[in-house]
This record gives C-alpha cells, structure tokens and sequence, in this order.
C-alpha cells in the first residue's frame, strides 16, 4: 500500500545569497511493508529529504502525499497532528530528554493524544518498554544507559502513537555491530507488521537490511539496482 | 503534561543554578527599589539620636516675614503674601498646616507666615521652590552638629539615588540574561516536542509554564529573605512602611518586561 509520495520534490537553500540546488526532480514513492534505505554521501541531501517527509522541512516546489493526501499546503498545527499520528522519528544521536527517566521519555508523545487518559497511558508505556525489552530499566535516566539501550528508548517513543511511517535517520551511526543487529531486527519486524520503514545511511555495511535501496546523488534519486 | 515537562526541567542542575542567581538578583532588585527609602530612614533614627523632638520639629519649619515699608506719608505699613502667594505655598509638595499669624512691634503690626514641611529632607526642596517665586524664606538650620549631620545626609542620599540605579539596571540586566539562557537551555527538548506533534501552541505553554515556575521559586525564596532582612532592618530601623502594593507591582511589571524581551528578541536559529 503506497504511503508516502513525492511528486516533481525540488528543494533549494539561500547560502550567502546563492542558490544550492539540494534536491531536484524528485519522483519516489514509499509502500507499506518495505524497508527503504536512502544512501549518499555526506552531504547529499538525505536528512533534507526525511525532514521533508517528516514534514519537519518543506519542498521549495513539487507535492508530498502522505496517505494519498497533500500535505504541502497543511498549516503548522496541521502538520504537528499529522506528525503525531502517522510519523516516527529516529535520529542518530538518539534525541532523548535527559533529564527524563526512560518510561518519561516513552510517555511524551502520549500526551498529545486524546485517546489515551492516566492510566491507559500508563499501560501503554509499560507495553512499549517491554517491547524493546527495557523493563528494569525503566526509571534509568539515559545517561545510565548504553547507546543501544538509548536507541530502543527512542524507537519505543518513535512507536508510541503506532505511527504507519517510521523515519530513521542513521539510527545506527553511533552505534556497534551487536546493537546495529538488534536495532535493525526491530525494523524488520515493524516491517513485518505493516509499517513504512525509511532509513537514511551513508554506510554501506547496512545495506543488507533493505528491501528497496535509493541513492541520492547530485540532488537526484534513483533506485539502486546492485 | 505540563508536570512532566516541569519535573524534568527541575532536573537539570543548570536551571537549578539559575533559580538560585534569580532569587539573589530578585533580593538586590527590591533592595535597590527601596534603598534611598532605607537611607531616609536611618538617617531619621540618627537624627533622633543628635537632636529632641522640639528641635526636629523646628527643623521642619518655614517662616516668611515680608518686613514692613514706609508709604509717602511716612507711615509704616507692614508687607503681607497676596493670596495668590499664600495659594501657591499651600499648594507647593510637603507643605502642610500653613498659618498667618501677627506680630506687633513697637506699634507696627508684622504679618508672619508659618507653616511645615512633613520631612526635615524636604525643606531644602520647598525652600527653593519658593525662591523660584521670589517668597524670600526663612529657616532654623539647627545647631552646627546637626548642619554638618544634614550635609552628610544629602551627599549619601545623592549617591545612594546613583547606587540605586545601578543596582536596578544591572539586575534587570542580570535576570534578563538568565532568562535567555533559560529559554536556551529548554531549546531542544521544545524542539523535540516538535517532531513528536506538539502544536505550536502547547509548546509554548510548556515554554512558559517551565519559566513561571522558575521565576515563582526564586520569588518565593527571595520573599522569606526580604522578610527576614526587612525584620533586621525594622528592629534596627525602627518602623518601615513599606507600600507592599506598590513593590508588588513595580516587581511584577520589571518582570514581566524582561521576559516579553527574552522571548521576543531571538538568537539566531538552529537547525535540527
Ligand atoms: N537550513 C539550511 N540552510 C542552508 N543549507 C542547509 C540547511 N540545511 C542543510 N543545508 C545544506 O544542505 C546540504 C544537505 O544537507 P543534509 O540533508 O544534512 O545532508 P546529509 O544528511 O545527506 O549529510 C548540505 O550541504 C547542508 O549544508
Ligand atoms: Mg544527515
């Protein structure tokens, strides 16, 4: 099922009065049950592009469609409820609150939600701290905890209002083999149930985990075939 | 919502650093508010000390003797204030219980004028407004002791009405870059509730819930000390009628113009 759609995405900045072209001409769409993995070289765009379509950022020209709806002309509050309903963000360096405990941080995003009161936000903390398998160490702050440990914290954060989209910008890029596998098999089975999964990476031992890979190169994206 | 995002606030030790400048900055804002006031006062104590009541209610006196004059005929007359004259020292600042009285000499009656000023501090100012007028006026200066006590006074009042403002600006100054700071430090959690889906709105609330509670705890803290040093003043002041009214109010307004102008007055913006 198509989720996310980008229809003729350009995207300029005004740097000391000149014109950078960051991207151009994008034409891509995002599917359910995928796993996309946005490559480049540093630089080349790809934090722009998942900004954009976390409606962090905005295109200078061209559509994004987010369920089939346009949401280029959404105003601010509109795109706060979007991005609280259907997007999760996952960044490199984690983006905790330090100074709240992990079941703290995990509960954030619940309260902007009308659905849930006292208590069945509660149980849907406890619910997400299992899930990334974190239970005893739910009133650790994050410095108490490892990288890994801090990336699971975000991911259950990123999953709290059951987002289709998961957006995760090198989610492993701070991290070391054992917890880039675990953190990857979360993605996979997000993927497995259902969601839209796209990664940005500038690594290439990362690759593997992708079902669709798309490089970015000179303000262009193109699916990468090896 | 709102407790969460303010328990985790308290939570950083640097906000808690700022609490405690802002609660001695609010100490030093009040005591610069009232400082020529706390002058005045202890000056009144030393005066006590140096001179009786009979003599500190002479200090606050103010005579106009116009004299008398000798008309064509040879008679002398005595000069009296036109009602204009007697109006407008009735109604010049600090002036209370105006009287005109007689005096006869050698079969002349001499109009004199009396009247008070409510401080001894204040005559010097009424005695100069009158000259102004061309009301020639008279005064008991006191005893040499209390002259050069007065002099004293005025050159410590004159430069504590200096202090004053200074301390006053540098606080304001002072309270006004904390709560840049603060409004720094809350930045990327504010920016972070962002991409989560907080609206525009919300943020802001938890913007400003976090800096009202942090300026109420410095208030608070700073308001049992002011307490406690306005105790030691009052026992070694004697009385003080703080107008708590009007203290409120300037400090609420000095407040809340710092603020408005450290969330107006932007940094330059970061990006994520
Ligand atoms: N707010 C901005 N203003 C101007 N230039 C920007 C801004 N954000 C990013 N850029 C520029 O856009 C380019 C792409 O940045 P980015 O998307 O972060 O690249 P990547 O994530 O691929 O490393 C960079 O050259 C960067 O300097
Ligand atoms: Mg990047």
């Amino acid at each position: 099922m198509e989720k996310v759609k980008i229809e003729k995405g350009y995207k300029e900045y005004i740097k000391y009065k000149e014109r950078i072209d960051i991207l151009e001409d994008i034409n891509v769409n995002f599917e359910t049950n995928k796993i996309y993995m946005i490559v480049g070289e540093s630089g080349a765009g790809k934090t722009t592009l998942l900004n954009i379509i976390g409606t962090l950022d905005s295109l200078t020209k061209g559509n994004l469609y987010i369920d089939g709806k346009d949401v280029t002309k959404l105003n601010e509050n509109e795109k706060a409820k979007l991005r609280m309903e259907k997007i999760g963000f996952i960044f490199q360096d984690f983006y905790l609150n330090k100074y709240m405990t992990v079941e703290e941080n995990i509960m954030e995003p619940l309260y902007i939600n009308e659905k849930y009161n006292k208590t069945t936000r509660k149980q849907r903390t406890d619910k997400l701290i299992e899930m990334v398998n974190l239970t005893d160490r739910k009133k650790h702050f994050p410095r108490e905890l490892s990288g890994g440990e801090q990336q699971r914290v975000a991911i259950a954060r990123a999953l709290a209002n059951e987002p289709d989209i998961i957006l995760a910008d090198e989610p492993t890029g701070n991290l070391d083999k054992t917890n880039e596998i675990k953190i990857f098999e979360i993605l996979k089975s997000l993927r497995d149930n259902g969601k839209c999964v796209i990664v940005v990476t500038h690594s290439d031992r990362v690759k593997k985990y992708a079902d669709i890979i798309l490089k970015l190169e000179e303000g262009k994206l193109k699916i990468d075939e090896d | 919502m709102l407790k969460s995002q303010i328990k985790a606030m308290l939570r950083n030790k640097s906000n808690r650093k700022y609490i405690v400048i802002l609660f001695i900055m609010f100490i030093f804002l009040n005591i610069g508010i009232n400082l020529t006031y706390i002058i005045d006062r202890y000056y009144d104590i030393k005066l006590k000390e140096i001179a009786d009541d009979a003599t500190i209610d002479a200090l606050k006196e103010i005579r106009v003797s116009p004299g008398a004059g000798i008309d064509e005929d040879g008679i002398v007359h005595s000069l009296s204030l036109t009602n204009e004259q007697q109006e407008n020292i009735k109604k010049t600042k600090y002036v209370i219980d105006f009287k005109a009285e007689t005096w006869e000499f050698l079969g002349v009656t001499y109009n004199i004028y009396k009247f008070h000023v409510d401080d001894w501090k204040h005559v010097g100012y009424v005695k100069n407004v009158l000259d102004k007028q061309g009301i020639d006026t008279g005064v008991y200066g006191g005893s040499l002791n209390i002259q050069v006590f007065m002099e004293n006074f005025f050159k410590v009042r004159s430069f504590a009405n200096v202090i004053k403002y200074v301390i006053i600006i540098m606080t304001i100054l002072i309270i006004f870059i904390i709560y840049k700071n603060l409004i720094k430090n809350q930045e990327d959690d504010l920016k972070l509730l962002s991409v989560l889906g907080y609206k525009p709105r919300q943020i802001r609330k938890i913007k400003f819930a976090n800096l009202l509670t942090i300026t109420a705890i410095s208030w608070l803290i700073g308001i049992i000390v002011l307490v406690i040093l306005f105790n030691i003043f009052v026992t070694v002041l004697g009385k003080l009628e703080i107008n708590l009214l009007e203290d409120v109010t300037i400090n609420v307004i000095v407040y809340a113009i710092i603020l408005l102008l450290a969330t107006l007055i932007k940094n330059k913006k970061k990006s994520l």
